[in-house]
């Protein structure tokens, strides 16, 4: 962690009231946000039965449309790196899942598997050149972001003769995948099945940072890297490992969006990594690493997710979205700044 | 360019017919003094079009778009193609770059074409202000300019320019969406919503007031900014708006990769209208799911200016008349869906 000032001897045995304990957690601004903007659509969008189900099944669609990623890229800036491509990376899984099925007539399920393995294969392309240059990732990741961006377009062109592959539930033993990856379930409100792998990595992801060892090992070397190794921490296969998991779990999501549309698009993805980066930073995770959550980043994949279903449904001017999602990013990092320095005075 | 392309003029014959003079009678002199010129000297290009009966003067064309080799702009190529087979008697010369939005480019190809001496220029224009430069450069020396696919009205108040600039050849978004209003009427539809997929598109828009001007019922819109790269959440924003406007009974997408997935979000029965063609579109209007699509005939915009170009060098002729032709909107519904899927899988459509 950050607080130097640890050094005090007596602050473990300090005692800390329920609600500041509360206050001092990275994803209760983030849980106190989500709440905020569903009150605020409950009212201005009651007609179009916000509170019911059917609007449930919306916007958790496009919050798991950002939440599955966004939740390996939380434990990834927890560790002190960022990844740009993930983003595009769900765009170009699409696209490879569209060729092996389409194109090169594999089965679903192998073709699946290469998919993911290809997302491991970027992943571990992104780590080691980070740890083995000592570039900044931001840098790198960009790098990796333009390259497959182009690949996207060029070879999507090059193949198809136009700019998106169709016809992917051509492919042998769609159907099954189809109904593990893409279906809907609970008539005749029809959530996504996507919403609960949302919840699955959500679950996993915060099991992983706070019960497990490698868990710890993502705080050290996001906090700080040196010390981490001091203590014989393995820091770059940590980091390798996140770039590892973001990546696949991009390629998971290129995987359900094919699936589901049966086609994808060259540009799929595109400036979804930022999104990505925003639902973490309102989750309470910290740009220079070593503190957030995975719970939180979830709700901030949440009130994202709400508000751009939310201005649509409360019949407000469209236009006006991103202002939105920027005044709320805004909002939630001041309040996650004054609880995070109410939690550290809380505890000299 | 070789000597060849000059028709045997010398270079000091060929800045001495360019010197100055950029009016259309100017224009006329000269064609007349270079044609006299061809006769006496009997190029091998001249000696052929005399054979073919027609005047002696090759016409030089050089076509130079933002466009890429996708399936919009292979269509376009296929139409420049087609219509310099189709002209080769005449004597016609055809360049082709595509710049693949690349700006810098599309100024570097217009920049050669007025080095090579061509005598007409067609171009693309998406950004007016980059390529004013250079085509008032190509008025200066007389070159014929015709602007396609994108472009209409860009140099209405560029005099420079206006000097030898013929016509515009492309669909005019406004008058595309009206056709799109006119359909929706002739369905019986209430309510239309235009799904606006990207936030700094002016085309876009235009489309949607062209559809508010023709259109009987009432006409909304729904910005989805980068509504192409989150295509699930692009549906679930659709599904949403259904949700809350239960009277609106017809949808406009506006590209058909926003249009089809849309499908799925609107209620059982909506009329649903695209912008563009795709095998999706085709099979859905095939299959009634989808009621019409908007085509901009993009293979007229490759195709014409090279008759317009012929007709300009050998006869004079303009066309348009200070207004754009178009080539669009194209209706292309159930009727008509097998035939054009039967040509856009020739590559004309």
């Amino acid at each position: 962690m950050v607080d130097t000032t640890a050094a005090h001897s007596d602050e473990r045995l300090l005692r800390v009231g329920a609600a500041s304990r509360l206050l001092a957690r990275p994803d209760t601004g983030a849980f106190l946000g989500a709440l905020a903007v569903f009150g605020l659509f409950a009212i201005f969008a009651h007609s179009a039965g916000w509170v019911g189900l059917a609007d449930a099944a919306q916007w958790t669609d496009q919050s798991a449309q950002y939440g599955i990623v966004a939740v390996p890229v939380a434990l990834l800036m927890i560790g002190g790196e960022f990844d740009l491509s993930a983003g595009v990376m769900v765009g170009s899984s699409g696209l490879l899942l569209g060729l092996l099925g389409t194109r090169a007539h594999m089965e679903i399920w192998p073709a699946i598997v290469l998919v993911l393995l290809f997302g491991a294969a970027v992943g571990l392309v992104n780590g080691i050149t980070v740890i083995k240059t000592r570039l900044p990732s931001f840098i790198v990741t960009l790098g990796t972001f333009f390259i497959l961006q182009g690949v996207n377009a060029a070879g999507t062109l090059k193949i198809t003769g136009t700019v998106s592959i169709e016809n992917i539930d051509s492919t042998p033993g769609f159907g099954s995948a189809y109904r593990l990856f893409s279906s809907t379930v609970w008539s005749p409100y029809d959530f996504k099945v996507k919403v609960i792998w949302w919840i699955g990595l959500t679950a996993a992801g915060t099991w992983l940072l706070t019960r497990t060892r490698f868990g710890n090992w993502i705080y050290g070397v996001g906090g700080d890297p040196v010390a981490a190794r001091n203590v014989g921490v393995p820091v770059a296969l940590t980091k390798v490992a996140l770039f590892v998991l973001t990546s696949m779990t991009a390629a998971l999501l290129g995987v359900i969006e094919a699936l589901e549309l049966r086609s994808t698009q060259a540009n799929e993805g595109v400036g979804r990594e930022f999104i990505f980066i925003i639902a973490a930073v309102v989750g309470g995770c910290l740009l220079t690493g070593g503190y957030g959550s995975v719970v939180g980043t979830s709700f901030g994949a949440a009130i994202l997710g709400m508000a751009s279903i939310g201005i649509i449904l409360a019949g407000w001017d469209s236009n006006w979205t991103y202002t939105f999602l920027g005044a709320i990013l805004v909002l939630a990092v001041l309040m996650n700044a004054a609880f995070r320095a109410r939690a550290t005075r809380s505890r000299l | 360019m070789g000597s060849e392309l000059h028709h045997g003029l010398s270079e000091e014959e060929l800045e001495e017919l360019d010197g100055g003079r950029v009016d259309r009678r100017g224009l006329l002199l000269r064609g007349g003094v270079a044609a006299a010129g061809l006769t006496m000297l009997g190029s091998p290009a001249a000696a052929f079009a005399a054979r073919a009966g027609s005047t002696a003067k090759t016409t030089k064309l050089a076509v130079v778009t933002h466009g890429d080799t996708g399936s919009f702009w292979s269509v376009f190529k296929a139409g420049v193609d087609q219509a310099t087979r189709d002209l080769k008697g005449r004597g016609v010369k055809v360049t082709q770059v595509y710049a693949n939005n690349d700006v810098a480019k599309q100024v570097a190809g217009i920049n050669t074409a007025i080095a090579a001496k061509v005598d007409v220029i067609a171009t693309s224009v998406p950004d007016a202000s980059a390529l004013k430069g250079p085509l008032s450069n190509a008025a200066k020396k007389g070159i014929e300019i015709i602007t396609v696919n994108s472009g209409e009205d860009a140099f209405d108040n560029v005099p420079a320019i206006q000097k030898t600039f013929e016509t515009h050849v492309g669909q005019d978004e406004e008058v595309a969406g009206e056709g799109a209003g006119r359909q929706f009427n002739a369905a019986g539809a209430k309510s239309v919503v235009v799904v606006i997929h990207e936030a700094s598109n002016s085309g876009l828009t235009e489309r949607a007031a062209g559809v508010k001007k023709t259109f009987h019922g009432k006409t909304s819109t729904l910005l989805i900014p980068n509504a192409k790269s989150d295509i699930p959440g692009t549906v679930a924003k659709v599904k949403a708006y259904f949700a809350r406007n239960h009277g609106t009974d017809a949808l406009l997408g506006l590209d058909p990769d926003v249009t089809v997935p849309c499908i799925a979000a609107a209620p059982h029965g909506t009329k649903i209208g695209t912008f563009d063609l795709n095998g999706d579109v085709i099979k859905n209007l095939e299959s009634g799911k989808m009621l019409f699509a908007i085509d901009q005939q993009q293979y007229l915009q490759g195709y014409l200016p090279v008759v317009f170009s012929v007709l300009f060098v050998n006869n004079l002729n303009t066309v348009g008349g200070g207004k754009p032709i178009l080539t669009g909107p194209g209706i292309v519904n159930r009727a008509n869906a097998a035939r054009v899927a039967a040509l856009a899988k020739a590559g004309t459509r």
